[in-house]
């Protein structure tokens, strides 16, 4: 049955069989858990999409305080304004720290912003049944899948601003609000990101073959 | 079908096509023929690697975590804290949330992939196979999507760029030594040949 020609182009699951995905051994399809290393074994991640629906509009919606409301306020004897994550990035820029300003704008704002809308727009082409483009939509979850945890970037710059900076009357950070939901908005993409099983944009490929 | 022949086909696991499992020399690379996505990488000896790049990790576990990071003052007063310290006035604000992200991200789990590489390795070296081997091993591939050392890296360098302008910085111990260890638990992610650690430990078995 696998030397034949059709061979080339067979998945795991039309063969009776399951690939581990923590060992990537594989498994006949009556196996439960993985006969290697014992972790539990599924075709397809179990309510993957709609996990990932859920996930991916949490996080939406978690997005509006992360940018509305202040990362941290910088204090100078006593005196500071509370910044955001784009008026963070605006004053970089206006102190011609470019690399960091571009670092910052490009790991706060575009990567959160691009990761969301990539994971509905894959959604999307799974519900509406889209049978073109597999490989450049599994190179778009590559992409999402990767960068995501580069957001957690301004989370750890300001922890260590409010750590370092703080000398007496002197100068110190106090963190914001913003920073609690930027936290939690990505760390939801990630789980969104993790909950979306890439194989079911290929289901459609065997389908369509048949 | 028996175990040999399951053990000589592998499915891709982005797009579950079923691939001929190929051994492959060091330093190059399988990928799936349908989806390109990278199957898995040759390794020299990479148990052995794994053994040292953890072993450098975990000696630089004391300054990296307990020395200063940087001396940073302004108008004579100064500013000594560690990477433990960074966390606390986050608690102190009653900011959990991102304590605790930081506290797992950046600071226990880059210490737990460097301690469970080399406790794995040193049993898959001895060709041992104690009672706990496979579910450590299961909790490394996981932490591997959760680790992120070179996020907090670049997080440091942002970090100092914005306090140069305003401050009087010098870089400490404890900052070159965690950027280092970062370094080591960031090789362990990346150079380590999972498929391997997982063909040793079948072999053992």
């Amino acid at each position: 049955m696998l030397n034949d020609n059709k061979s080339q182009v067979i998945s795991a699951r039309a063969a009776g069989l399951i690939g581990c995905h923590v060992c990537t051994r594989v498994n006949p399809e009556d196996n439960k858990i993985c006969r290697i290393c014992d972790a539990p074994l599924h075709s397809r991640v179990p309510d993957s999409i709609n996990r990932c629906w859920a996930l991916t509009i949490t996080a939406t919606l978690l997005l509006i305080p992360a940018n509305l409301l202040p990362m941290m306020t910088i204090t100078s004897f006593g005196n500071g304004e509370p910044d955001t994550i784009l008026s963070g990035v605006i004053k970089l820029f206006q102190a011609e720290l470019y690399p960091i300003g571009i670092i910052v704008f490009v790991a706060s704002i575009m990567v959160p912003v691009l990761k969301i809308l990539g994971l509905y727009f894959l959604m999307i082409s799974l519900h509406a049944g889209m049978n073109y483009g597999f490989r450049s939509r599994t190179k778009i979850f590559r992409v999402v899948d990767f960068f995501g945890k580069w957001s957690m970037l301004d989370v750890f710059v300001v922890s260590l601003l409010v750590a370092l900076v703080d000398i007496g009357d002197i100068a110190s950070v106090i963190p914001g609000l913003g920073t609690t939901a930027f936290c939690l908005m990505v760390i939801t993409t990630m789980f969104a990101a993790h909950s979306f099983d890439t194989r079911l944009i290929w289901d459609r490929l065997e389908d369509k073959d048949e | 079908m028996d175990s040999k022949s399951l053990d000589s086909l592998m499915a891709c696991h982005e797009c579950d096509l079923l691939v001929e499992r190929i051994s492959l020399e060091p330093r190059q690379h399988a990928h799936c023929p349908r989806c390109n996505a990278l199957l898995h990488v040759g390794r020299k000896d990479p148990i052995l690697t794994t053994l040292i790049v953890s072993l450098s990790g975990l000696l630089l576990i004391y300054p990296a975590y307990f020395l200063p990071l940087m001396e940073m003052g302004a108008l004579g007063l100064a500013n000594d804290t560690s990477i433990i310290e960074t966390v606390i006035p986050l608690l102190n604000a009653s900011f959990w949330i991102p304590a605790v992200a930081l506290l797992l991200f950046a600071i226990v789990f880059p210490v737990l992939i460097l301690a469970l590489g080399f406790w794995v390795s040193v049993h898959l070296y001895m060709q041992q196979l104690p009672q706990y081997l496979i579910p450590m091993l299961r909790l490394f591939e996981w932490l591997i999507r959760w680790v992120m050392p070179e996020v907090y890296v670049i997080g440091i360098i942002v970090a100092l760029v914005k306090l140069l302008d305003d401050f009087s910085v010098i870089v400490g111990a404890g900052l070159v030594s965690f950027c280092v260890m970062m370094f080591c638990s960031l090789l362990v992610t990346t150079t380590v040949s999972r498929n391997l650690f997982w063909r040793a430990l079948q072999h053992a078995k």
